[in-house]
């Protein structure tokens, strides 16, 4: 009661931020008149198709494209050959953009082709010979660490690290660690130690929009692209990096896009889309094929998680290891920046006084895996949380008291050194307690029904963003950003400016620009458009403001610091009569400042934990293995929601994907041979896999964000394969330790625990 | 081989020449220029290239542009007029039904040819009727409410 008054309280405060208002650009998606890479058109396109390595480890011998390039209509082809001799990569530089010495994964860049018709590029795609001498593939992880195994990047050593990877040789891309207390000493101090292994699948985002894109040469000597990408200016630089021109001469326009999750974050088919234009002569189109997006993609690496965890008699966790394997696939990407990361969020949601954390990034021969939605984190939560009720179960603890006594409090200083601010673990475990009635029912729901409860934690940061607001003669504003709208961000923005500058919402137009208009900024995703963008956006307003403030000095014969803007005027604090119109003060301008214009910016910011606790009944057939998610509850710590409507339904599609990743998808491969490339054999949940969800927002005001709010795309993901395999074991007594749980996998758990053996 | 084409799009009527493989969902893109079907499987599988052909949901990908021979094809820009919303189109904009915006096209078929069909679907019917769109950023969660809302709204509206 007393946190729904506080909310109320909260909400009163403001006029548009904390409001549900439909997203800003609704009628275009609702009409089809949104318009999406594949769906620019620019006259005489050609269409593009790239040539992929059909082997997951081989030398290249010989590459001869002069069959394709005879074929009629064809009107360019490229190779390695085309660009400069230089690998690339955002945190470790292992990639030849087109592969030249060897190719490393299926699906790895061979040649690119642009022709006039879909049929042809094709047909010149399948002429193109390419001689193989092919070489022994890394299925795995652990096959990678072994002695003997064949070597990936043999340069590994000698490749410049621009992110946190720290390679150590063989095909080991990265060992990361960080350490609190002495835990192997702390074991000793222990009444038990309880130790487990849990392992991960790989999952593919599925956005459903494949990548696409357009390019142009210009004859200024520019590219233009358009593109799906969640960050235009990320995307730009590594586009010209590749291309070995400077940054300002490509130009990338973002598209509407159909879904992102961490995979269009990576470039992907741009840069051979800009080298077919300046051959042909002519802009290319590239969409790729679903099956190339699931080979190509950069899906969420496999995990294998050694967790050994000492508690005392008091049910505290008094230390803990955590050793992480991850598969990693060819090349590093957005994989690399994980393996430091990993070491920063897999304390999870609690406080333990000895710690290790320690994270292997190994190379395979499998797509690049690299951000999926929070990455990383629902499979060490995965983990966590198993391993949180497996330890209560053994003792007879009481899984809540347990979570109570060991939850990370706010300001604690975290792995990394930083000081966690705003943290809300408790509120949070508790919002999820009341929304579903935890312990109200358990007991009834039935013969193989089972509740689980997991709580989990996303670290948010904040990445140097800049925002500018151009006020209009008639006082509306025009605000210019260059982040990706991917989850309603130019709504969200729109809410904080109105309030801000107190403009009505249709006096206010948010535009993600091209990287010639906009100014530098971010990539749209790991939750942090708020706490950078937003804030951007945020402070731009604060510079318009000054600006009016200054211009009303001699009209109101009083300071800046005394003004304040309220429904288009400005006024002297505490006396309304005291004021002056904006608009006025606008034309006056013209003869004085000159146009109004406000810029802000920020800079990287630390990454602080969002909670997150859930609850899923499930209903568990013993005979198939089939679980059916009957009822989901979910509450998060968001700071305050500028859109509760927007937030919820960051949470609904959250746990949607934490669903599949709990229950049924899988990314496979053989032999270094994907096996499941396509939606007909790679399920992901549809409208009858998914329940309605039951969410609550704790809102209690961050420090880090404006008006007090978190990121809130990437926590919803994190507890959800926790949650059902922990409602598993309370329905049928047998816990999977790793995902996915297909009925395959639980029926013969059940079968082995019908037999004695099981757990 | 190019093949004469008889065919009303949103209501207006067309002639033009395919190929035999075109298939409905690339005559619609390409040669009559409505993009708000999506390309996303050209499987069958994910329902976000789906229109109403003569009224009824099909997954344009999979039929060939010759099929629709002499019949009538709708699309996401013909379901209302240029910038406003139908009444099923309010309900999702109302319940925050769209986020990314890829399926919704498809969804919005589905839905429409459901409602036509039964104007009380339960949660359970709607669920059914949308199985075959498949959608990665919402959960179906405000999709299902959005197609309630609009079936009880339809219902009040008959009185
Ligand atoms: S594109 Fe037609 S069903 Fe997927
Ligand atoms: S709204 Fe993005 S796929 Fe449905």
């Amino acid at each position: 009661m007393v946190q729904q008054a506080e909310q109320q309280a909260l909400q009163q405060q403001f006029r548009y931020v904390g409001k549900r208002i439909p997203r800003v650009d609704i009628v275009s998606k609702l009409t089809g008149a949104a318009v999406f890479a594949e769906d620019v058109k620019v006259p005489g396109v050609l269409y593009g198709k790239l040539l992929h390595s059909p082997h997951p480890h081989a030398r290249i011998v010989r590459i001869d494209t002069s069959r394709a390039e005879q074929l009629p209509g064809v009107r360019a082809v490229a190779t390695a050959a085309d660009l400069p001799d230089k690998r690339v990569g955002r945190v470790v530089k292992d990639e030849h953009y087109f592969a030249r010495d060897k190719v490393r994964y299926v699906g790895d860049r061979v040649a690119a082709v642009a022709a006039d018709t879909r049929e042809i590029a094709l047909e010149a795609v399948r002429r193109i010979e390419v001689e193989y001498e092919l070489l022994p593939p890394v299925r795995d992880a652990f096959e990678g660490l072994a002695a003997g195994a064949p070597i990936i990047h043999e340069d590994l050593l000698r490749y410049t690290v621009v992110g946190p990877a720290k390679p150590q040789g063989g095909n080991l891309c990265s060992l990361n660690s960080l350490t609190r207390g002495e835990p192997e000493a702390a074991f000793g101090e222990c009444a038990r130690v309880f130790e487990q292994v849990y392992t991960t699948q790989m999952q593919h985002q599925t956005y459903l929009e494949p990548h696409a894109c357009v390019a142009v040469y210009n004859p200024d000597r520019t590219y233009t692209i358009h593109t799906a990408n969640q960050g235009q200016f990320p995307l730009r630089n590594a586009v010209a990096e590749v291309l070995g021109v400077p940054q300002n001469q490509v130009r990338v326009v973002p598209a509407e896009i159909g879904g992102g999750f961490g995979g269009k974050s990576i470039m992907k088919i741009e840069p051979a889309a800009a080298v077919l234009a300046k051959k042909a002569g002519r802009p290319v189109r590239i969409v790729m094929s679903r099956h190339e997006d699931f080979i190509g993609g950069n899906p969420r690496a496999a995990f294998h998680i050694t967790l050994k965890t000492g508690v005392t008699a008091d049910m505290r966790m008094h230390a803990r290891t955590i050793d992480v394997v991850m598969d990693q696939g060819a090349h590093a990407m957005g994989a690399g920046a994980m393996a430091a990361s990993v070491t920063q969020f897999a304390e999870g949601p609690y406080a333990i006084p000895n710690l290790r954390i320690t994270s292997r990034l190994v190379y395979t021969n499998k797509a690049c895996t690299s951000a999926m939605r929070a990455p990383g984190g629902p499979q060490i939560n995965f983990a966590l949380e198993s391993e949180t009720e497996r330890i209560c179960a053994a003792m007879g603890w009481d899984g809540i008291e347990f979570r109570r006594r060991n939850a990370m409090p706010t300001d604690y200083v975290n792995t990394a050194g930083g000081v966690n601010r705003s943290v809300f673990t408790l509120d949070t475990l508790e919002a999820c307690l009341a929304l579903s009635g935890y312990r109200h029912d358990r007991a009834r729901l039935g013969p193989n029904r089972g509740r689980g409860l997991a709580l989990g934690n996303w670290n948010v940061g904040g990445n140097a963003s800049g925002a500018v607001i151009k006020m209009n003669g008639d006082g509306s504003v025009n605000v210019i950003g260059g982040v990706v709208d991917l989850s309603g961000v130019n709504t969200t923005m729109t809410q904080i400016v109105a309030e801000a500058l107190d403009v009505p919402l249709e006096r206010v137009t948010v535009k993600s620009l091209d990287t010639d208009s906009a100014p530098h900024a971010t990539n749209s995703g790991g939750s942090q458009v708020l706490k950078s963008h937003g804030l951007a956006c945020f402070k731009a307003s604060e510079h318009i403001k000054a600006q009016l403030f200054e211009l009303a000095v001699d009209e109101l014969d009083a300071s800046a610091e005394r003004m304040e803007l309220k429904g288009g005027q400005v006024r002297v604090q505490g006396e309304p009569s005291r004021a002056v119109a904006v608009t006025k003060l606008l034309s006056q301008a013209q003869g004085k400042t000159g146009p109004i214009v406000g810029y802000g910016a920020t800079g990287n910011s630390p990454r602080m934990p969002s909670m997150a606790a859930h609850v899923a009944d499930v209903e568990v057939d013993p005979e198939t293995g089939q679980v059916k998610v009957v009822r989901y509850c979910a509450a998060q710590d968001v700071g305050l929601a500028i859109n509760p409507m927007s937030v919820e339904g960051q949470i609904h599609g959250g746990v949607a994907q934490g669903l599949g990743q709990a229950l049924c998808e899988q990314f496979t491969y053989r032999d270094g041979q994907p096996q499941n490339a396509g939606f007909l054999d790679y399920k992901i949940p549809s409208a009858l896999d998914v329940p309605m969800i039951e969410t609550t927002l704790v809102e209690k005001p961050s420090v880090a964000g404006p008006y007090g709010a978190k990121g809130v795309g990437e926590p919803p993901v994190v507890p959800v394969p926790a949650a059902i395999a922990n409602a598993i074991y309370n329905a049928v007594g047998v816990r999977v330790t790793s995902l996915p749980i297909t009925p395959e996998k639980l029926r013969q758990a059940i079968r082995e625990q019908e037999r004695g053996g099981g757990a | 081989m190019k093949i004469p084409l008889r065919v009303t799009v949103n209501g207006v009527p067309r002639e033009d020449l395919v190929e035999a493989r075109t298939s409905l969902l690339t005559y619609l893109r390409e040669q009559c220029d409505l993009t708000g079907a999506k390309r996303a499987c050209e499987e069958g599988e994910c329902g976000c290239c789906s229109v109403l052909l003569d009224g009824t949901q099909v997954t344009a990908c999979l039929v060939f542009a010759i099929e629709a021979q002499g019949r009538h094809v709708t699309t996401v820009e013909g379901l209302s007029e240029p910038q406003l919303l139908n009444a099923l189109q309010q309900a999702f904009a109302e319940n925050g039904a769209s986020q990314c915006g890829f399926c919704i096209p498809g969804m919005l078929m589905s839905a429409t040819t459901l409602l036509e069909r039964n104007g009380s679907p339960s949660e359970a019917e709607i669920r059914r009727a949308i199985s075959g769109n498949l959608c990665r950023c919402t959960g179906y969660d405000r999709i299902v409410a959005a197609i309630g809302a609009a079936a009880a709204q339809r219902r009040n509206a008959k009185g």
